[in-house]
């Protein structure tokens, strides 16, 4: 595909990071917009990454997984069975096995499942509704937490935290948690859970 | 045909966290390799190793899977070590920036190819603007802060520049361009 000389260099200054604000801007826009300037960024993309890649791999620090898996997800919360995964919990009470059994069996009875979920923006905690097939976010921080399901292919918007939303959830559905509201494509997940009618 | 790293950013791209496992057993160490290079400070890389695959997972939705997966994820990891230094503000010593271009010696690769011909375009530059734009990708200048090395105005500093990066695209092989 050909460009224009202008395109080219600007290819090749997005790639090489000369650009700025506005123009910068304006270049990336371009990018998501024109295939043959995507493919020009691309290709300086991949011809200079290469140049720095044929070098002997380091060891990365052990702990360095984990801690990407808790920026982007949370931590995992131990539950009454001690399994490291999401299970329901109350009123977000992390504590000793026989008071999160009380807690859990006290939520089946209302026909509710909560999830406590630690994000960046704090703790949030989700509970479902299994009869009326609502759901609901409560979030600790200042920041406005969104609901968002996860599909094969992609995401659908559910709602805002404090809302009561309605909406076809079903056990095994995942839901993100973000501070992305309807308007993004893809939202940010900063944390979620996976939804157990047990 | 989808190599392995391009497959599983494809299954980050559906949130399967698993697949992130993936990708970061079978890159990791490149990239922290990488990190330390442009860095040069092991703290500095191992903050950065984290964003690089928080970044990676953000945006393995935008991914094309026809391309290299490795390359993708190594551009991250320059651009993160890149932003870590302009945010701090400081740059590496730049005795050996043509060192960090990496040894051929190392593989028999493709990319083996590609290195060695990088380096014999760079050198049908002039010297102080292959050490220019060797610099610009290493340690992230700017166009003003090349001029301020080189005590020359910005706008010739622009101008040649620019000028360098057409002539190693057409010298590397790269799509003619029109008028």
């Amino acid at each position: 595909m050909l460009l224009s000389e202008e395109r080219q260099i600007l290819a090749a200054e997005l790639a090489m990071g000369l650009l700025e604000g506005p123009d910068e801007t304006r270049a990336e826009r371009l990018r998501r917009e024109d295939r043959a300037f995507d493919d020009a960024v691309w290709w300086w993309e991949e011809t200079l990454s290469g140049a720095i890649s044929q070098i002997p791999a380091a060891s990365a620090p052990p702990q360095a997984l984990a801690g990407i898996q808790t920026a982007l997800f949370g931590k995992e919360v131990k539950t009454a069975q001690g399994k490291l995964k999401w299970k329901p919990i109350v009123g977000g009470i992390v504590g000793v096995k026989a008071v999160l059994l009380s807690a859990y069996l006290l939520s089946r009875a209302l026909n509710t499942e909560t999830y406590v979920v630690e994000t960046r923006y704090g703790e949030a905690t989700v509970t479902w509704n299994t009869r009326a097939g609502t759901l609901q976010v409560k979030s600790s921080g200042d920041t406005t937490l969104h609901l968002w399901k996860q599909t094969a292919d992609g995401f659908n918007y559910l709602g805002a935290a404090g809302a009561r939303i309605t909406a076809a959830i079903a056990a095994g559905d995942v839901i993100i948690l973000s501070a992305d509201g309807p308007l993004a494509k893809v939202p940010e997940p900063v944390g979620r859970a996976t939804l157990t009618d047990e | 045909m989808i190599d392995q790293v391009s497959h599983e950013i494809s299954r980050m791209a559906t949130g399967e966290r698993a697949a992130l496992d993936r990708v970061y057993r079978m890159t990791s160490g490149k990239v922290f390799a990488i990190l330390l290079r442009i860095l040069r400070d092991r703290a500095d890389a191992e903050d950065a190793l984290q964003n690089v695959y928080v970044k990676a997972w953000r945006g393995a939705p935008r991914f094309d899977p026809s391309r290299s997966g490795e390359a993708w994820i190594a551009t991250i990891a320059r651009n993160v070590a890149i932003d870590h230094l302009r945010s701090a503000r400081r740059h590496v010593p730049d005795s050996d920036e043509m060192d960090q271009i990496a040894d051929p010696s190392q593989t028999s690769s493709d990319q083996w190819q590609m290195r060695k011909d990088l380096l014999h375009c760079l050198e049908t530059l002039p010297a102080e603007q292959a050490r220019a734009v060797v610099q610009v990708y290493l340690q992230g200048l700017s166009y003003q802060e090349v001029a301020d090395i080189l005590g020359s105005p910005l706008n010739t500093v622009r101008t040649w520049l620019r000028r360098s990066l057409l002539k190693l695209r057409s010298c590397l092989g790269g799509d003619d361009v029109t008028e």
